[in-house]
């Protein structure tokens, strides 16, 4: 049962990377469905890095500045130019799903996986330790700290904050920004935590999970987080059932893998989505 | 008739600057740019083979960006077509291929194998209306996680129980000889047994058809004030309901009709992953014709000829392979997106002069 | 010294009108002065420039030309926070204040910083600011509740977190913009009284207004301002309310002719499940109240009834950018939208006859610019809510219910409004429900009335049953009936 517990945290992890990374686009009134985009670029980027440096450090950094800066062009477009935010997340997955290939290929040689990476015990610490840090700085950025208050205002009634002298826009460039880091490190971890390479589109949508998760929550941190535990519950479940022979025979493997996506339908069929969602968000 | 002009304009320049931009990149993958340039926009046209080829393409296009179009005229972002599309597919391909129900006449069962498809292609994409409307869900998840559970559901039953025998990939048996009737259709006989068929010719039909509707008649005109505005359309007395799933009921049935497309017009079976995201793909076509139904028509072309040039860019480069077409639609949706901005911005420059 | 000195000032706007750029003066010119410790009224129509002149004094929008002189020292505000350095205080019109989050969130957003860099990583603290505005609290008699969302207070103590919020950077100049369109009688007076005390206490108060008698009451000097220019600059002491009327709009208002009361009704001829009378054919029935007492609700009731009952209704809603506009369809297509049965056989639309006919429409109505494929965003406010009126009114309808229907809306515009509900229930026989809040409005077109006060109403009252103090308390809710 621990067993399954503590295997539910670990598949969680990418998805608890991004929801926080989610919840920080969504709060500050824009719509961010580019999760994608950044979990992918960050898995790649840690794993061509550590590949090549034999450093996870680097790996996990390199992967944050990486998705940050994919954000930028997303908020360019969507805080400049005035795009729709939907559009560019969608162009943004493309444009990700598309170049991902063509480094790889530039650099490997191959558009496959990535190779292997080693790994070690510490490494595998390492990376429980940037959760932790990473979710304790996010509450706190969120809710203890003025600009958490602002990038919230921002969402909320961006005449408010401008009242004060500050635009909506920067509150959002910051907190997309710090979100994309943030699921950037998620996506290292898809790479060098729970594989030890890349392999093609390997986020398989949870970025996607996440986003349900923030919006299931009432866009509530603590809560989203749960919410993407329970998600990666069905993950563990998922991969329980499937490497056991008995449950195995009985029901076929891809109805199994349906397991994630059809957990997060019934949940938001039992939820009705309050209008909890920050009054201007775009 | 100039000012009508020059609203169009903006996307089509932001496409040739998205076109260019790409090109310039090329050397980062060791390639020259006006190589890559030609290949993409010449490909399409180098025989006959291949134009139609090319018009296959346009043919699919042309129903998943009408899937995307539609509903957003309801105001609803509709990225599911990938799903519905994977989901008929499988149904077109197995129901053709059963021999559950017996009809003997070819016609009967076309006809039924072809309705059967539509109109689950329409349910598939009636679930998102309906989590729209009873549970107020975000759309664009719904959407995805039905593209996840379509995809996994196809795979399921065609592996297990309609399975080619005489092949080792994932795809279902060759549908019957007898039902293959756009194997030898005119068109694709004169493009020289290209995938292209005369569902092309039902495509554009379907935009024209659609576009005279929107002009002249009054039954796009309630989706259409939805999506500009849900209270005073609830206010003045327009069923909500009706009017999400009309919209979806409609994009659904488009996307149907791309795997009608492919099953039936190209390769008679339905090949797990056959389309190269076709769905997504939709989406920069309404995009880039700004959900104009005659527009689609042209942008689809455009997004087919490119499409094919940067397929034919994985034999003529070492670098760039096929995922080179997913950038190309993700650059050319930033320049589109783009363009407008641009284009107010140098005009307000004008004006200020 | 003048606390506020304004010399040619202006700002204009560019505006795309279906494609080309149009240059909308907001302010052109303006030019006059405000004195120290005075009550300093500035009135004018809808879009006359009042907000934006003062938003310019707030530092909220920035002045293309001209110069601002405060205590005749040169001021050129960059953001709100130099308007807070120069002690200026801007209580909005429209709130600035989000639903969802608390009023403790809002003060600690607005607390002054000591200095531009204060730290963004630390917020103040929830004492820290109990401490600071108790003494606020205390003068004026308030109690906030610091962890209420923003969604659970009453308009009346939203306008008092939002004065607080102006009150916290210790202004000398307080502007109001529009104070006591959200407020009942009885919040009025006091209101008015309070800022009587602020003016005791020193402050230049200035207060932007088109009610007129409140201006009466405490203003001691006036400007007029009219599409962007300064009309007139003075004191109260020579100007009528019928003159500064006559600036506001620049011609003379025909009076309007006061409906006498109706002799015999007819049988009655509408009954709703909202109301517990019945209405009559030709009356026009008024429905007196403060905006969210329970109106919306009451009219969302009418209309099923209306709906079920199958009458022919003309739907004027009360906030036509939510219920009766299509942002980004032209008029002609609002009219075959609207009138489908008329201007479309089988689903073809008969163009030419919906082409001619809304063309009609717009010069009967003299809706400017009477251009049907003009897209109805581009009208001004008047103009679009003649629109609605007119689209509405087109259906021959046997029920008209009017909520709100003048506001925001110029004076011109008003009297064809008003004339078009007096025509329908005196000479077509029609009946009218007429929902607002404005009093003078009610009082002046309805036959009978009724009046609204947290969602139960009262009534129904004949033209001169009651005064207007017992009006007052029906709608502060301060009588109880059996």
């Amino acid at each position: 049962m621990i067993n399954i517990l503590l295997s539910a945290f670990r598949m969680s992890l990418p998805t608890l990377f991004a929801t926080i990374g989610g919840y920080f686009s969504e709060k500050s009134g824009v719509a961010q469905i580019g999760l994608e985009a950044f979990l992918l670029t960050g898995a790649f980027t840690a794993a061509s890095v550590a590949y090549g440096t034999h450093s996870m450090g680097l790996g996990y950094l390199s992967a944050g500045i990486m998705a940050v800066l994919i954000a930028q062009i997303f908020c360019y477009l969507v805080l400049v130019v005035g795009a729709n935010s939907i559009v560019i997340g969608t162009g943004l997955n493309l444009f990700v799903l598309g170049v991902i290939p063509l480094v790889s290929k530039s650099l490997f040689q191959s558009t496959g996986s990535t190779p292997a990476i080693e790994t070690n015990e510490f490494a595998l610490a390492m990376t429980f330790l940037i959760f932790l840090v990473a979710v304790i700085f996010s509450y706190w950025l969120s809710e203890k700290t003025l600009w958490g208050l602002q990038m919230k205002f921002a969402g909320e009634k961006k005449e408010a904050l401008k009242a004060t002298g500050i635009s909506a826009l920067q509150r959002q460039w910051q907190a997309i920004s710090f979100g994309a880091f943030i699921t950037g490190l998620g996506g290292a971890t898809l790479s060098t935590f729970l594989a030890s390479s890349y392999s093609p589109q390997m986020s398989a949508g949870r970025g996607f999970i996440a986003l349900a998760a923030v919006i299931f929550s009432g866009w509530n941190l603590p809560r989203a987080l749960i919410v993407s535990l329970v998600f990666g519950l069905c993950e563990a479940l998922q991969i329980q059932v499937q490497t056991n022979p008995e449950i195995s025979a009985k029901i076929p493997g891809e109805f199994i893998q349906m397991i994630p996506y059809l957990v997060t339908l019934i949940a938001l069929l039992f939820f009705k989505s309050k209008n909890q969602a920050p009054q201007e968000i775009a | 008739m100039w000012n009508k002009f020059k609203n169009f304009l903006p996307p089509w320049m932001g496409l040739l600057f998205g076109l260019v931009l790409c090109c310039l990149i090329t050397p980062f993958f060791s390639e020259q740019p006006w190589h890559v340039f030609k290949v993409l926009v010449s490909s399409a046209f180098q025989s006959k083979y291949d134009f139609g080829l090319t018009l296959y393409y346009v043919t699919c296009l042309i129903f998943t960006g009408l899937s995307f179009a539609i509903p957003l005229r309801a105001g609803l972002f509709h990225i599911g077509s990938e799903g519905q599309l994977t989901l008929s597919a499988m149904v077109a391909a197995c129901l053709a291929a059963t021999s559950f129900f017996k009809i003997d006449s070819v016609f009967m069962n076309i006809s039924f194998v072809f309705l059967i498809t539509l109109i689950s292609g329409a349910f598939a994409a009636l679930i998102i209306a309906l989590f729209k409307y009873f549970r107020g869900s975000h759309e664009v998840v719904i959407a995805i996680m039905l593209n996840f559970i379509f995809s996994a559901l196809s795979l399921w039953v065609t592996v297990n129980y309609f399975q080619n025998p005489n092949s080792q990939n994932p795809e279902s048996a060759l549908i019957p000889e007898n039902l293959q009737i756009f194997i030898n259709d005119p068109l694709k006989i004169y493009f020289e047994k290209s995938p292209v068929s005369l569902f092309f010719v039902f495509a554009v039909v379907c935009c024209l058809i659609l576009f005279l509707i929107e002009r002249k008649t009054t039954w796009l005109q309630k989706i259409n004030a939805y999506g500009k505005n849900r209270h005073a359309s609830r206010r003045h007395g327009f069923s909500e309901l009706q009017i999400l799933m009309t919209a979806m009921g409609l994009a659904g049935f488009f996307s149907a009709c791309a795997a009608l497309t492919e099953i039936f017009g190209n390769s008679m079976q339905y090949k797990i992953g056959f389309s190269p995201m076709f769905g997504f793909l939709g989406i920069a076509v309404s995009l880039l014709a700004r959900q104009n139904f005659l527009g689609i028509l042209f942008s689809a072309f455009l997004m087919a000829a490119l499409h094919k040039g940067a397929s034919d860019l994985d034999l003529e480069t070492q670098y760039l392979t096929r995922d080179f077409s997913k950038v190309l639609q993700a650059v050319i949706i930033f320049s589109v997106a783009g363009s407008y901005y641009a284009f107010n911005y140098f005009s307000k420059k004008r004006n200020k002069s | 010294m003048n606390a506020v000195e304004f010399s040619g000032i202006s700002k204009s706007y560019v505006v795309d009108h279906n494609g080309e750029q149009q240059h909308i003066y907001a302010c052109r010119d303006v030019e006059f002065q405000i004195q120290k410790n005075t009550i300093h009224a500035l009135i004018g129509e809808n879009g006359a420039g009042k907000s934006t002149l003062m938003k310019m004094l707030a530092g909220v929008e920035t002045i293309d030309r001209g110069e601002i002189f405060i205590h005749e020292k040169k001021y050129q505000p960059k953001s709100a926070a130099d308007a807070h350095q120069y002690k200026i205080g801007i209580v909005h019109q429209h709130f600035l204040l989000a639903e969802n989050l608390t009023v403790l969130d809002h003060l600690i957003l607005n607390w002054p910083k000591e200095n531009v860099f204060a730290n963004i990583f630390k917020k103040v603290s929830k004492t820290q600011i109990q401490n600071g505005i108790s003494k606020i609290e205390k003068k004026f008699n308030w109690n906030f509740k610091l962890t209420a969302k923003i969604k659970d207070l009453s308009v009346g103590e939203q306008q008092r977190l939002e004065i607080l919020k102006a009150l916290l950077v210790n202004p000398d100049i307080l502007i109001f913009d529009e104070p006591t369109a959200v407020l009942a009688p009885q919040e009025i007076a006091d209101f008015l009284k309070f800022i009587l005390d602020l003016k005791a206490q020193g402050q230049t108060i200035i207060l932007i207004t088109h009610k007129l008698h409140e201006v009466e009451q405490v203003a001691d000097f006036v400007t007029v301002l009219r599409r962007g220019q300064v009309m007139h600059s003075g004191s109260m002491t020579h100007v009528s309310v019928d003159q500064m009327a006559e600036l506001m709009i620049g011609q003379s208002l025909d009076k309007l002719e006061v409906t006498q009361n109706k002799k015999v009704y007819s049988e009655s001829k509408f009954v709703f499940s909202a109301l517990s009378f019945k209405l009559y054919n030709s009356e026009i029935f008024g429905i007196a109240g403060i905006d969210g007492n329970g109106q919306s609700e009451l009219i969302a009731q009418t209309i099923e009834d209306v709906k079920k009952q199958k009458i022919n209704y003309a739907d004027i809603s009360e906030d036509r950018l939510k219920f009766s506009i299509f942002s980004g369809l032209t008029l002609l297509e609002h009219m075959v939208l609207t009138h489908k049965s008329k201007f479309s056989k089988w689903g073809f639309v008969l163009k030419t006859k919906a082409q001619k006919m809304t063309e009609k429409l717009l010069t009967d109505w003299d809706i400017r610019p009477p251009e049907l494929n003009m897209k109805i965003e581009n009208l001004s406010g008047g103009n679009q809510q003649k629109f609605v009126v007119a689209k509405e009114m087109f259906k021959d309808p046997d029920f008209i219910i009017a909520a709100y229907p003048t506001r925001g809306v110029d004076l011109l515009a008003q009297q064809t409004i008003y004339k078009s509900l007096q025509t329908a229930s005196t000479e077509k026989n029609k009946t009218v429900l007429l929902i607002s809040s404005d009093l003078d409005e009610i009082l002046q077109l309805s036959d009978r009335y009724a009046i609204i006060c947290k969602n139960t109403v009262y009534g129904p009252f004949l033209k001169d049953q009651l005064t207007q103090t017992e009006i007052g308390r029906y709608m502060a809710g301060s009588v109880h009936v059996e």
